[in-house]
């Protein structure tokens, strides 16, 4: 009988070596990625019959609560993080097909997957210090994601090592506050009565620095604009969707299982505090952006203010808020990436002043960014507002001047998109101009019928690539808006979500 | 193996102070000099120290797993970094072989004074909060050499502006966090993924030096 937790580790890790070795093929290296993905989306979706979770694929039994030991600990999937899981693969299998006209660089699909594999073990493992292990092996691997080399990734566009340095560095530095918190929690089990308690307040701060630094929130903006800047844009999406997501349900599910981590005051009171803290920096900074890449940071800085909002308050309602906002950012920052990556290949950057006009060139650039943008500042109609709408009800017995400084923060927000739409659709500037000057006349030449052949064949090659341009960028455009007006599926999914944790009743 | 982990046992029984001295000092090279022909040996010389202190408070095979990864991590790098000098080369940039050659004694010393004094004044500082907060269940020279340890490579990495310095900091941060953690905790699971950890991080490394070089300079970017 094989446990699926096991299998949840196991393939992509294996899928990810055919992925390696078919980097240059993407026409076979995403496909296997998205079979992956939705294998253990399968796996983990099917229902359970009369409350059994062992079902039978091809002769072999699989179960789902089985558990699965390594080194003496044991990995399990549990009711909670089975929806949680669910929402990561969703997020990877849909933003692995954006790349297949955007090249993210070799790294994207076979360490993607790594990474899932190193995320998931990192939900189901306890205890938590061998968390806090495989989340430093998903950074290590995250870090080669970003630091992609140029020639495999935007040409023209300057890559720094900043963003893969700072993020590598915000999770080794939390680290040891896992390790600690391992050791008081460990210390304090030999107690009884109220010393426990006292011995146990330490791991509660640990933890929140711990988390703290793997959600970018200590020091504020440490690894988010860089690392926007410095990584190909659906890498940022990755992380900011597959990454950010299980941490904060790693998060959820420290407050399901441990009481003296949701016990007091202070948990919700940190969270306030980093809240207030990313939302209001978010606000000042959002509408002062010159670059895509850093409104896109903005945005992300806004999401991770919203996500803090949501854990400071108690209620199912809040933890379903959560689940929407993930899963809205797998549309509108996959979108959004896109039409950043499409700008970055075609003119080597992304500020505004250097892309006027260019939008004209290359429709379907600001339609991805437009549409992408619009669900990032959370306009009624998108995807991005159902998750606002319901973080906004669960703040209703709440802090209502949080609330009111995460609408600040998204007209911010919505000025920076402005100015940048804004200068995509103008005249054509200088540098766009001048981009055409560069492309020198092609020669005809006399062609044999090998010639004809080939020239035919790069033909049909280059429509397809250009329909699927049209569809990595209209079919998640299309999903924003569809999904923003019947949110049902997604709804479904995050009110599962909410009811499989306990800690808010 | 066997006899590697014999041989470990044994220095293991050293003297406490000349391996505190020896960590110390290799700190302050890796600290204040940002040439790797100079900083990656020294970080080797490191890792043995910390892997016969380890030797003293865990399974001598565990300690080897940290005393190895790191040697082979910091060959990794020099790789990697003997490779970013040859594109260096070829772009006509100085590179680390010719800075230890011909050093510039005239731009030289203030950079290398003031790490020097950053430096001391951490090291001062690891002093004092190993006297002032001990470490439960932890030896003086053990908390001593952890703080020294964790407290130089922030500096490293607060300071250190290339991938491959800032990322001597992380390796010098991870191995102080596991001369803590290792007499800490009873697992010896957590020990052997540590070491296993600094593998990961090392490859991680290897690959943003490469990367780090092949960028082309600002002004021909823009």
């Amino acid at each position: 009988m094989f446990p699926v937790a096991l299998l949840i580790i196991a393939l992509p890790l294996l899928a990810a070596v055919p992925a390696l070795l078919l980097r240059r093929l993407r026409v076979f290296e995403i496909p296997i990625a998205v079979g992956v993905c939705a294998f253990i989306i399968l796996l983990l979706a099917l229902p359970t019959v009369d409350g059994s979770t062992v079902f039978s694929i091809g002769g072999y039994q699989i179960e789902l609560n089985a558990p699965l030991t390594v080194l003496g600990r044991t990995l399990r999937v549990r009711e909670m993080d089975r929806y949680a899981l669910i929402l990561m693969f969703a997020a990877a299998g849909l933003l692995f097909p954006l790349s297949v006209r955007s090249n993210q660089g070799w790294t994207f699909v076979p360490l993607g997957l790594a990474m899932l594999s190193a995320l998931g073990a990192a939900l189901l493992i306890r205890p938590f210090v061998f968390s806090a292990l495989a989340l430093e092996v998903a950074a290590s691997l995250a870090a080669m994601m970003i630091q992609v080399e140029r020639e495999e990734a935007h040409e023209k566009h300057r890559v720094a090592t900043l963003g893969a340095m700072r993020f590598l560095t915000a999770v080794t530095l939390a680290l040891p506050a896992f390790l600690g918190a391992a050791f008081v929690i460990g210390e304090a089990a030999n107690l009884s009565g109220d010393a426990v308690a006292a011995a146990q307040a330490p791991a509660l701060g640990l933890l929140l620095i711990g988390f703290a630094l793997l959600l970018g929130a200590l020091p504020i903006f440490t690894w988010l604009h860089p690392v926007s800047r410095d990584a190909p844009p659906l890498v940022t999406a990755f992380l900011s969707t597959v990454y950010l997501g299980a941490v904060t349900f790693l998060l959820l599910s420290f407050r399901q299982e441990y009481e003296w981590f949701r016990a007091g005051t202070t948990l919700q009171g940190a969270a306030s505090l980093g809240a207030a803290l990313m939302l209001g920096f978010g606000a000042l900074t959002a509408w002062a952006q010159r670059s895509f890449g850093r409104v896109m940071a903005s945005g992300l800085a806004i999401e991770v203010g919203l996500v803090l909002m949501m854990l400071a308050q108690s209620n199912v309602v809040s933890v379903e808020a959560i689940a929407l906002l993930t899963g809205a950012r797998i549309a509108s920052y996959g979108l959004f990436a896109l039409g950043l990556s499409l700008l970055r290949q075609e003119f080597g950057r992304d500020d505004f002043q250097s892309l006027t006009g260019a939008g004209r060139r290359m429709p379907w650039a600001p339609l991805a960014i437009g549409a992408g943008g619009l669900s990032m500042i959370g306009l009624p109609g998108t995807i991005g507002f159902v998750g606002r709408w319901m973080a906004a009800r669960a703040m209703a017995g709440g802090d209502q001047e949080l609330l009111m400084v995460s609408f600040l923060a998204s007209v911010s927000l919505a000025i920076g998109l402005a100015r940048g739409m804004g200068a995509l659709l103008d005249t054509p500037g200088v540098s766009v101009a001048d981009a055409d000057e560069g492309t020198a006349p092609i020669e005809a030449e006399p062609l044999g019928r090998l010639g004809t052949l080939r020239q035919l064949a790069e033909g049909v090659w280059a429509r397809l690539k250009a329909r699927a341009l049209q569809l990595s960028v209209v079919a998640p455009a299309v999903s924003i808006f569809w999904l923003g007006l019947a949110p049902q599926l997604l709804a479904t999914l995050a009110h599962a979500l909410a009811n499989a944790y306990t800690f808010y009743r | 193996m066997s006899d590697l982990v014999l041989l470990l046992q044994r220095l293991s029984q050293l003297a406490t102070a000349p391996l505190l001295g020896v960590l110390l000092i290799s700190i302050l090279v890796v600290a204040v000099i940002r040439n790797w022909r100079l900083a990656l040996p020294v970080m080797i010389a490191q890792y043995v120290v910390v892997g016969i202190m380890l030797a003293r408070v865990a399974q001598p095979a565990v300690a080897l797993i940290k005393l190895l990864a790191g040697v082979l991590v910091c060959l990794t790098l020099s790789i990697a970094a003997q490779r970013a000098d040859d594109l260096r080369a070829k772009r006509g940039e100085l590179v680390a072989a010719e800075r230890v050659r011909n050093p510039s004694w005239r731009v030289m010393p203030s950079q290398v004074l003031l790490r020097a004094v950053a430096t001391a004044l951490m090291l001062t500082a690891a002093f004092g909060a190993a006297t002032r907060f001990p470490l439960p269940k932890l030896a003086p020279d053990f908390t001593l050499a952890a703080y020294a340890l964790i407290a130089s490579a922030l500096l490293v990495i607060a300071t250190a502006p290339e991938a491959l310095n800032h990322g001597l900091g992380l390796l010098m941060f991870l191995s102080g966090i596991e001369l803590i953690a290792v007499p800490l905790e009873s697992s010896v699971s957590v020990a052997v993924l540590l070491g296993f950890m600094t593998l990961g991080l090392g490859v991680a490394l290897s690959y943003i030096t490469l990367a780090d070089v092949a960028d082309p300079p600002l002004a021909e970017a823009t």
